[in-house]
């Protein structure tokens, strides 16, 4: 029968185990086993068409072979469809950077970044940058991190502040956007802006303070504009605006992202 | 008309009457009417008994 081992097919027999093929094909040191997605024991046996992957985790040097093994945990329906997907993720901070990370570790293909900002000290609490970053533009050390994640991701920097001028040129052309902007009045500008231009956008409105995750929600506002949030609590002096709950938001936005993106594969 | 959910016997006449009355930030809002944004250049528009209306007031953070 035949498998795909390392992403590559070869012929073995019938019921064989995962042990069996390590010393069909002379693989050494093999302490990752993986097949169609779940960490499995080189006792398992193997069906036809299964994708095994058996590596050593400190001898994976091949950049080809990590790239595909970065995916290997996603969900293998959508792999080929978020290679094509291209996103706009708008304002870089807490929400805009979480959701980029989670973007890339989908393998989404394509995705631009806007923001004007500079990381400070004080995004550090729940954006994805270091102290390192401290005083360089967030959207050019975002990019460097993502390419870390997924060196063929194609990631586009667009260094300009949004407003109500330009906002329907830059969210135009994309498959989803993603707004991360942190002021009610942007968050209301991109709404119309969406209703505008029929891009399908996915925003943010409340996440500050402490409460039980359960009260972050998603919901369809209008037929292509979903918010995630509580959608009340704002930014108040002492109360903070923190990472679980920012990150909570952001999840459930990509989380919209995937169910959406499941559907339409599905019905493609 | 139903603004948020809830019947209300006031009979406001347009968007914008909605935003003097209840003292709304219209820069921080979206309105919806029967599930279809309105766009800020509509808010004078006349309303009617029948109609949904949603007002999403967004908050700060990000």
């Amino acid at each position: 029968m035949v498998i795909n081992l390392n992403y590559e097919q070869v012929e073995i027999a019938a019921n064989s185990t995962v042990a069996q093929v390590i010393t069909k094909f002379n693989l050494t040191n093999i302490d990752l086993i993986n097949i169609n997605g779940v960490n499995c024991q080189s006792t398992a046996i193997l069906a036809p068409n299964d994708n095994l992957l058996a590596l050593n985790k400190a001898a994976i040097l091949d950049s080809d072979l990590i790239a595909k093994a970065t995916m290997a945990r996603n969900d293998t329906s959508l792999i080929n469809y978020f290679l094509k997907l291209n996103i706009v993720i708008c304002g870089c901070g807490g929400i805009g950077s979480n959701i980029a990370r989670m973007a890339t570790q989908l393998g989404i293909g394509n995705i631009t970044l806007i923001d004007f900002d500079l990381v400070d000290p004080t995004n550090l609490n729940r954006q994805m940058y270091t102290i390192n970053h401290i005083g360089q533009p967030k959207i050019y050390v975002l990019q460097q991190y993502l390419q870390q994640i997924n060196p063929r991701l194609n990631v586009k920097t667009i260094d300009t502040t949004i407003t109500a001028d330009n906002i329907d040129r830059l969210i135009s052309g994309y498959d989803f956007v993603f707004e991360g902007f942190d002021t009610p009045h942007m968050k209301a500008l991109i709404v119309q802006s969406a209703m505008r231009t029929k891009a399908q956008l996915i925003c943010a409105n409340g996440m500050a303070g402490i409460k039980p995750a359960s009260k972050i929600t998603t919901r369809q506002i209008s037929q292509n504009i979903y918010m995630c949030g509580d959608f009340y609590s704002n930014v108040q002096p002492h109360e903070g605006l923190m990472a679980p709950q920012v990150n909570l938001v952001a999840s459930h936005m990509v989380n919209k992202l995937l169910e959406l993106c499941k559907e339409r594969n599905n019905n493609e | 008309m139903t603004i948020n959910g809830k019947k209300t016997t006031i009979n406001y006449q347009t968007i914008n009457d909605i935003i003097t009355s209840l003292q709304i930030i219209a820069a921080n809002t979206v309105f919806t009417i029967n599930s279809e944004i309105v766009d800020p250049s509509d808010y004078d528009q006349s309303l009617s008994e029948d109609d949904i209306i949603e007002i999403i007031n967004f908050t700060s953070g990000g």
